[in-house]
C-alpha cells in the first residue's frame, strides 16, 4: 500500500472494516511511514476523544419505559400495518389517542375544521387588542427563559431572517383554556403577532401538514407546527411577505 | 389473544433493551425530551408493527435504529418548507492544520492539543455538524455499528457511508482547531503556520 491509499483508508482501519490480509498490509506500511504513522496516531486519539465525550448519552426517563409499553399494547397485532395511519398523524399523535388511532385519522379527516378557523380567530384578536407585554425582551433566550415555568411546553421563539425583524416581548395567554404564548415582533415595520400553542391541548392536529393559511378581515394568519409546537404567525402585510417569513 | 401477548413480549424482550440507546439517538436527532420522546415512542410502536418483517438472528439493534431514523427523517420531510435545515455543508478546507501543529511543535502536539478540549467543547461541535454527518459519526463512534449497517440505517450505500464518515470527522477537527485557536489553546504565527501556545510563547520570548 502507498501513502496515498494508507490515507484513503485510514477511517476505515481504524473503524474496524479491514479483513486480516488488509490489516497486515496497512500495519506493514505505517511502521515504517513516519507521515501516515502520525496520521494514524491523530486519528485515533481524535477518535478516543469523540467517543469518551459522547459516551454519557442521558439514559431514557423512566416513565419512556411504561409509556412505550402501553403503546405497544395498544396495538393491534395481525391487521396489516397501515403506515399511513402512522406517518399522517404522527408527530402529534397525544400517547393517549395512539389507541385510537384508526378511528383517530377518519374522525380528523372527516370533521369540518373548527378548531383551526376558531385558532386564526384567536389569533387575530390577539393581535389587535395588542396588549401590554408580560416580559420585553429581544433576545429568543430571554422570552424562553421567562415562559419555562408559565407554560407546559417549550417555547422557542421563531428567528426570522430579515435585516429588519425584532423580537419584542411576549406574554402569556390563553387559547380556550389551555395556556399559549403569545410573542410580538417588528418586523419591516410592521407588528407580527406569534402564538406558540401545544396542539396536542389544543386539538389541531390538522395543523401539522404544511402551512395552513387564513385571510380574514385584512389580517393574514399562517397556521403550522414545528418540532411538535404549534404556530400562528399574524400579521397585516401581503400574503407574499407573511410566506416569505415563516420560510425561516 | 394469547399469540398475540406472545408476539408482544417477544418484541419487549429484544426492543426494550434498547430503549436507552434509542432515545440517546433520539435526543441527539430532536434535541429535546419531549420531542425524543414522542419520536422513540413513535419508532418502537412501527418497528413492532413490521416486526413480522424482521430477520431474527440479525441485528436487531441497528433495525430499531434505522426505523427510529426514518420515522425521523419522514418527520422532518414533512415539516422541511417551515423549518428549513441549517446545516448546509462546509467546504473543508484548513483541514490539516493539527497535523501542521505537529510539524513545527513535534509529533505529540496535536495530541496534546485535543486533551486541552472539553467533552462539552467537542459535543457542541458535533451538534453543528451538517445532520447527515453527524449522524454517521454517531452511529460510528458511539454505537460502534459497522459500515454496512450504518449503510442500512441510513438507507445509503456504503461508500457514501464512508465519505460522511470521512468529511463528517475533518470537518469536525477543523471546528475543535478554529475553536481552539479561539480560546488561545493555539496561536498562528508569522509564517501562517498553527503552533502550540506554549511554544509561540517561548519562541516570541526568545526573539
Amino acid at each position: 500500500m502507498d501513502c496515498k491509499e494508507v490515507q484513503g483508508f485510514l477511517h476505515a482501519y481504524l473503524d474496524g472494516e479491514f479483513d486480516e490480509a488488509e490489516r497486515v498490509a496497512m500495519a506493514s506500511h505505517l511502521q515504517v511511514c513516519d507521515e501516515c504513522g502520525g496520521q494514524l496516531r491523530f486519528e485515533s486519539a481524535f477518535r478516543r476523544k469523540v467517543r469518551d465525550s459522547l459516551a454519557v448519552e442521558q439514559p431514557a426517563p423512566p416513565h419512556l419505559v411504561a409509556r412505550v409499553r402501553g403503546a405497544l399494547s395498544r396495538v393491534e397485532v395481525g391487521k396489516p400495518a397501515e403506515s399511513w395511519t402512522i406517518r399522517g398523524l404522527r408527530w402529534l399523535i397525544p400517547a393517549a389517542a395512539a389507541a385510537t388511532l384508526l378511528v383517530g385519522v377518519v374522525v380528523s379527516r372527516r370533521r369540518d375544521e373548527p378548531p383551526r378557523e376558531a385558532l386564526a380567530e384567536y389569533s387575530i384578536q390577539w393581535h389587535r387588542r395588542n396588549l401590554p407585554l408580560d416580559v420585553q425582551a429581544t433576545t429568543p433566550g430571554a422570552v424562553r427563559g421567562f415562559f419555562t415555568d408559565k407554560v407546559p411546553f417549550a417555547v422557542r421563539p421563531p428567528v426570522f431572517r430579515r435585516k429588519h425583524a425584532r423580537l419584542v416581548g411576549g406574554r402569556l395567554a390563553n387559547l380556550r383554556e389551555h395556556e399559549a404564548a403569545y410573542l410580538t415582533y417588528q418586523v419591516d415595520g410592521r407588528r407580527v403577532s406569534v402564538f406558540i400553542f401545544d396542539p396536542q391541548a389544543l386539538d389541531v392536529q390538522q395543523v401539522q401538514q404544511g402551512i395552513h393559511w387564513r385571510r380574514l378581515r385584512g389580517y393574514n394568519v399562517a397556521l403550522f407546527s414545528s418540532r411538535g409546537t404549534g404556530y400562528a404567525v399574524t400579521t397585516d402585510m401581503e400574503p407574499e411577505q407573511l410566506g416569505r417569513l415563516v420560510s425561516w | 389473544m394469547n399469540t398475540s401477548r406472545q408476539h408482544r413480549t417477544e418484541f419487549e424482550k429484544e426492543a426494550l433493551p434498547h430503549l436507552d440507546a434509542l432515545y440517546g439517538m433520539a435526543m441527539r436527532l430532536t434535541g429535546n425530551e419531549r420531542d425524543a420522546e414522542d419520536l422513540v415512542q413513535d419508532a418502537v410502536v412501527k418497528a413492532f408493527r413490521f416486526f413480522h418483517r424482521f430477520e431474527s438472528g440479525s441485528n436487531i439493534k441497528a433495525w430499531l435504529f434505522k426505523v427510529l431514523v426514518n420515522t425521523f427523517y419522514n418527520t422532518i420531510r414533512k415539516q422541511r418548507n417551515i423549518n428549513r435545515l441549517h446545516t448546509e455543508a462546509e467546504t473543508d478546507g484548513h483541514l490539516d492544520l493539527f497535523l501542521s501543529a505537529a510539524t513545527t511543535a513535534g509529533r505529540n502536539a496535536e495530541t496534546d492539543l485535543l486533551d486541552r478540549l472539553a467533552a462539552q467543547e467537542i459535543q457542541a461541535a458535533i451538534e453543528q455538524l451538517p445532520r447527515e454527518f453527524r449522524l454517521a459519526v454517531i452511529l460510528s463512534d458511539v454505537h460502534d455499528f459497522s459500515y454496512k449497517e450504518i449503510a442500512e440505517i441510513l438507507e445509503c450505500p456504503v461508500g457514501t457511508v464512508m465519505s460522511r464518515l470521512h468529511r463528517g470527522r475533518r470537518l469536525l477537527q477543523k471546528r475543535l482547531f478554529d475553536y481552539a485557536v479561539e480560546q488561545g489553546y493555539v496561536r498562528p504565527t508569522a509564517d501562517g503556520t498553527m503552533t502550540d501556545f506554549e511554544t509561540y510563547r517561548r519562541r516570541k520570548e526568545g526573539a
